[in-house]
């Protein structure tokens, strides 16, 4: 080709870019029909959720543009898009009070306190959708995660022992399996996040009901010698330096613990309800064969108690966006997906209900037994979800007390540093 | 003599091949070998062969909710205008520099080839974006890549502008050529080399990135190669499908490899022509 | 130069042609630089446009960033002083992040320039079988990096394939390469390094091959053997590739994330947490203003190694 010519055809090629893509870049909704609205939602929503939203477009004839944030990185990848002032008109996010908060929601989400859902789901918005201003910014329709101990049934039956349900039962049981060759807890550091189940429910199992509020008012602090937080990682510590622990700690991933209760290489897993359906994965699918090898038991450190979290999935926050039209349909949505429309989700979900008014699904053994862990209770709300900031910087610090870099004290020490800061940033007072 | 550089030549192919072995072969494989196995084997990660074969479901899984074709287009409507751009107001660029004496192209010139190291900053440049309405765009995406990319097309050209002797632009001025001619008809084919080389650093980057990809397209229509991989390997309630990620993985980088095996001799050919110079 | 001889090839065939598009002959008359100065400019602009609206202006807000108390808890931007980079030096994340982000640097570099030189020295003549192995190495260079943590992930675990071949010479080998502290950065490095030699592989077999014929010839008469000559001859003309692949190599390691990011996510503890794993840490908490300090310090970073080391290798050269 001549050179002339591939530069014409080049010219030629960039402009049809160039109309194509601005026919892509324009995508203003139509006033007088149906709106579009978007979505941010997590790439972890399971079909049922997914159905949920087909289910609205086909009731309400409005469009949903779902962009999809990755699981992996869902809390900065949210942050961060919100940070440069993109706004959905609906989002799906952690609705603990400390993300909440993360979302300055007096500025920009929609108070939804008023809405007949709030009213019809028991004691939920008690743990969580709410801001610190004690609004509700969230509509939740999945159950909450219930975080306990996944155990092998047959290797407890071996042992000739019952689930452990406090952190006594742990230690002891742990002497007998270790003789026997098996670690008691397989705990995945590979995927960062797990490693806060053993703090995170031992500080809230341990604290007195009002211990927040002594954070928050600063007569306690969590770097304290009889902080919750500081127990919950020393006995975290205890378990790793007594051998309870798989050899692996640093690469297994979740997916890895899963597998080695399942097939019992590992007597046990503290994480959440959610990772129930990678359990259903690990027995191929079978529900029954599963009940068989795996069963669930809520766990406190003192004693038994069942501790509960909202989560992400299925739970959606309005942003203000100053468009009248979409913020009605915004509404319009929340209103279907907490009514209308939540009986045939819970349904095809397989999930527990938390709006009155629709019975249980019929579920696992595995899930049932969760459910009535939620049940028995008493259920606790994770204290640790409300403080300034989530203590999310737990992680990469509990990472540094398993390669044992920090001791417990330190992490604590960090912690509540990290605490100073974010409820500064908070402006709150007295900070 | 002839004897001695054969043995030389066999024990260095069998070097390389025992080298190569593990170096690519291995992963490779690896990659390969799990896209045919089901979820549940392809677990493991390891190498052996798959007991249960799931070769077309793996991949017709990848094409159908992976959205492959849908995200091979949008990779390839991203690549090719930024890496025409990029060559094009790259060469143009690099001429300039490499002729001209100005402190202030050189100043320019120096800022531009700072580029090529520094690392982009993502949210300003959102926010410039927004000031633009062009933020959540595929062309505020494309113009983005231009102007983080232009610094390696832009230092390898200038270095090789300034090591071409200037008897044939002045040549063809006295007799009459506009700048425009000139540098159509004697700079352009004169750099296509450099040209290629560049547009081969160009696409690898370009056709990878993620990060800037992530948070500039979002929106499930506009997405690119890598961010359907990402959120595909992410999308299970369940644990990661490594099966269908690396379905996913060789799907993405196979229309790379057909490229790049068609150009592999022209790519050593424009280096050796002295790329190198900047 | 070295290319002169090349140049000059490309250069006589075009002449003709070039004569042929604009039916002239050539005559000597005024140089074009001159006039181009003036005009330069135009043909300048674009790029200049491009990089200046695209690149440099981002630059120049996310320093107001950097020194700002931004956070997600409020809108308000204000300036902080050094306080951001106070928090960072205090929380112990600033300086240990620089040292895991040299030091990854560091072995990436020369893992891929000592390497990429073997090969390129092996691969150097333009044979079917060289062309053969100069692809297949290639190879990695087109995975994307996420693709290339995952294989490796799956390479080094401690049940995985490299364990099972240690095991065949020590027996129940199950060394963690990516989870224990002393071993992990230099696993990642070098998979970093691992993606990118092809490249580096194909730039040092151009500089290689640029090494003018006569040179080498001369050093064999003078009695070299194949190492003196490339120690004495080839690799001191390899200059501009020798400079070309480091700057590139050690500076594009400075931005690692997505290789850590798959492979070990900043564990085990803090041994791979990367001025850029720390970034998004800073994020996922909200915290903007630090963040952005973090990116300013991987700039500042770049510019602080890159300037005084392009200055070193260039005097080098032009010596050689």
């Amino acid at each position: 080709m001549k050179h002339s010519q591939k530069l014409g055809a080049a010219v030629a090629m960039t402009a049809a870019a160039g109309l194509v893509l601005s026919g892509c870049a324009s995508g203003g909704s139509d006033p007088s029909g149906p709106v579009t609205l978007t979505l941010w939602h997590n790439t972890q929503d399971p079909q049922a959720v997914l159905d949920l939203y087909a289910a609205y477009e086909a009731e309400s004839g409005n469009k949903l543009d779902l962009i999809p944030i990755t699981s992996d990185g869902f809390e900065d990848a949210t942050l961060t898009k919100w940070a440069t002032g993109d706004r959905p008109d609906i989002l799906e996010f952690h609705v603990t009070s400390s993300y909440i908060t993360m979302l300055n929601p007096t500025e920009n989400l929609r108070d939804l306190s008023d809405e007949e859902y709030v009213a019809n789901s028991g004691t939920l918005y008690d743990i969580g959708g709410r801001g610190a201003d004690g609004k509700v910014y969230a509509a939740i329709t999945t159950f909450p995660e219930v975080w306990g101990l996944y155990y092998n049934k047959k290797v407890l039956a071996d042992a000739g022992l019952e689930p452990a349900v406090t952190a006594d039962d742990l230690f002891s049981q742990c002497e007998v399996l270790s003789a026997a060759g098996i670690p008691t807890l397989s705990e995945s550091g590979g995927s960062v996040w797990p490693p806060v189940a053993i703090p995170f429910l031992t500080s809230t199992t341990v604290a007195a009901p009002d211990w927040p509020a002594t954070i928050l008012d600063q007569s306690a602090k969590l770097d304290d010698p009889d902080s919750p937080v500081l127990e919950g990682l020393q006995l975290r510590q205890d378990l790793q330096d007594d051998g309870c622990m798989n050899s692996d700690i640093t690469t297994a991933t979740f997916e890895d613990s899963v597998k080695a209760v399942y097939t019992g290489t590992a007597a046990y897993e503290m994480i959440h309800s959610n990772i129930a359906s990678v359990y259903l994965d690990a027995a191929g699918g079978d529900a029954d064969l599963l009940d068989e090898t795996v069963g669930f038991t809520a766990w406190g450190a003192d004693s038994k108690m069942t501790v509960i979290n909202p989560g992400p999935i299925g739970s959606y926050l309005l942003p203000k966006t100053g468009d009248a039209a979409k913020e009605a349909a915004a509404l319009d949505f929340i209103r279907f997906v907490t009514g209308a429309g939540y009986a045939d989700y819970i349904a095809n979900s397989g999930t527990f209900p938390v709006i009155d008014g629709v019975d249980d699904p019929e579920t696992s053994g595995l899930l049932t037994e969760i459910k009535a862990a939620y049940d028995e209770g008493p259920t606790v709300a994770m204290n640790t979800a409300n403080l300034p900031g989530g203590l999310g910087g737990a992680l990469p610090l509990i990472q540094e007390q398993i390669a044992g870099q920090k001791t417990p004290q330190q992490v604590a020490t960090d912690l509540q540093s990290q605490l100073v800061t974010a409820a500064k940033a908070i402006g709150l007072e007295g900070w | 003599m002839k004897l001695r550089s054969t043995v030389f030549t066999r024990l260095r192919v069998i070097g390389l091949t025992l080298f190569a072995i593990p170096w690519v072969g291995i992963p490779i494989w690896m990659v390969i070998v799990n896209s045919f196995k089901t979820a549940g084997e392809a677990a493991d990660l390891d190498l052996s062969l798959p007991k249960d074969w799931s070769v077309v479901e793996n991949y017709m899984t990848v094409i159908v909710q992976g959205n492959y074709f849908q995200a091979l287009g949008n990779s390839l409507l991203v690549s090719i205008p930024t890496i025409l751009a990029v060559s094009l107001i790259g060469a143009s660029a690099a001429w300039a520099f490499g002729r001209s004496r100005s402190k202030g192209l050189q100043f320019a010139f120096y800022v531009i080839a700072l580029s090529m190291l520094l690392p982009p900053t993502l949210i300003p440049t959102i926010f410039l974006l927004r000031q633009m309405a062009l933020d959540g765009t595929t062309l505020g995406y494309i113009l983005v890549l231009i102007g983080t990319r232009m610094g390696v097309v832009v230092f390898l050209a200038t270095g090789f502008v300034r090591s071409m002797p200037v008897d044939l632009e002045d040549a063809a001025a006295i007799d009459g050529a506009s700048r425009f001619q000139v540098f159509v008809r004697i700079i352009l084919p004169l750099l296509a080399p450099v040209l290629f080389v560049g547009s081969v650093i160009l696409i690898i980057t370009v056709w990878g990135d993620f990060f800037f990809a992530q948070f500039l397209i979002p929106g499930a229509g506009r997405e690119t190669l890598p961010l359907s991989l990402y959120s595909f390997a992410n999308s299970s309630a369940q644990s990661l499908r490594w099966n269908l990620v690396f379905a996913h993985v060789v799907m993405s980088g196979l229309p790379l490899v057909l490229a790049f095996l068609f150009a592999q001799k022209r790519v050593v050919g424009g280096l050796t022509e002295g790329a190198l110079k900047g | 130069m070295k290319t002169r001889a090349a140049s000059a090839s490309i250069i006589s065939e075009t002449e003709s042609s070039a004569n042929l598009l604009l039916g002239k002959t050539g005559r000597p008359g005024l140089p074009l630089g001159r006039r181009l100065s003036r005009t330069g400019l135009w043909f300048a602009l674009p790029a200049i446009l491009f990089v200046g609206v695209f690149f440099v202006i981002p630059q120049v807000l996310n320093l107001r960033f950097a020194f700002s108390n931004w956070t997600t808890y409020s809108s308000e931007i204000k300036f902080n002083g050094l306080d951001n980079f106070a928090s960072l030096i205090d929380q112990g994340y600033l300086f240990q992040s620089i040292g895991v982000t040299i030091t990854y640097a560091l072995i990436a570099m020369v893992a891929q320039n000592v390497i990429s030189l073997i090969l390129a020295y092996s691969l150097k003549d333009s044979t079917r079988v060289n062309g053969f192995f100069r692809s297949l190495f290639f190879l990695p260079v087109l995975l994307s990096p996420l693709a290339a943590g995952y294989i490796w992930r799956g390479l080094l675990a401690p049940d995985g394939p490299l364990n099972d071949f240690i095991s065949l010479f020590i027996p129940g080998f199950d060394w963690a390469w990516l989870g224990e502290t002393s071993t992990a950065l230099a696993s990642v490095a070098l998979v970093d390094a691992w993606k990118w030699i092809g490249l580096t592989t194909l730039v040092y077999i151009a500089g290689i091959n640029s090494v003018s014929k006569e040179l080498l010839e001369a050093a064999i008469i003078d009695g070299a053997n194949a190492w003196q000559t490339f120690w004495r001859v080839t690799f001191p003309m390899l200059a501009p590739a020798f400079t070309f692949n480091v700057v590139v190599t050690l500076v594009g390691a400075f931005s690692a994330y997505d290789v850590i990011s798959a492979t070990t996510g900043g564990g085990p503890g803090n041994t791979t947490r990367s001025l850029n794993i720390i970034l998004r840490t800073q994020w996922g908490q909200g915290n903007f203003g630090t963040g952005s300090a973090l990116g300013l310090t991987v700039t500042i970073l770049v510019v602080v190694v890159a300037i005084p080391l392009v200055w070193y290798l260039r005097r080098r050269e032009a010596k050689i």
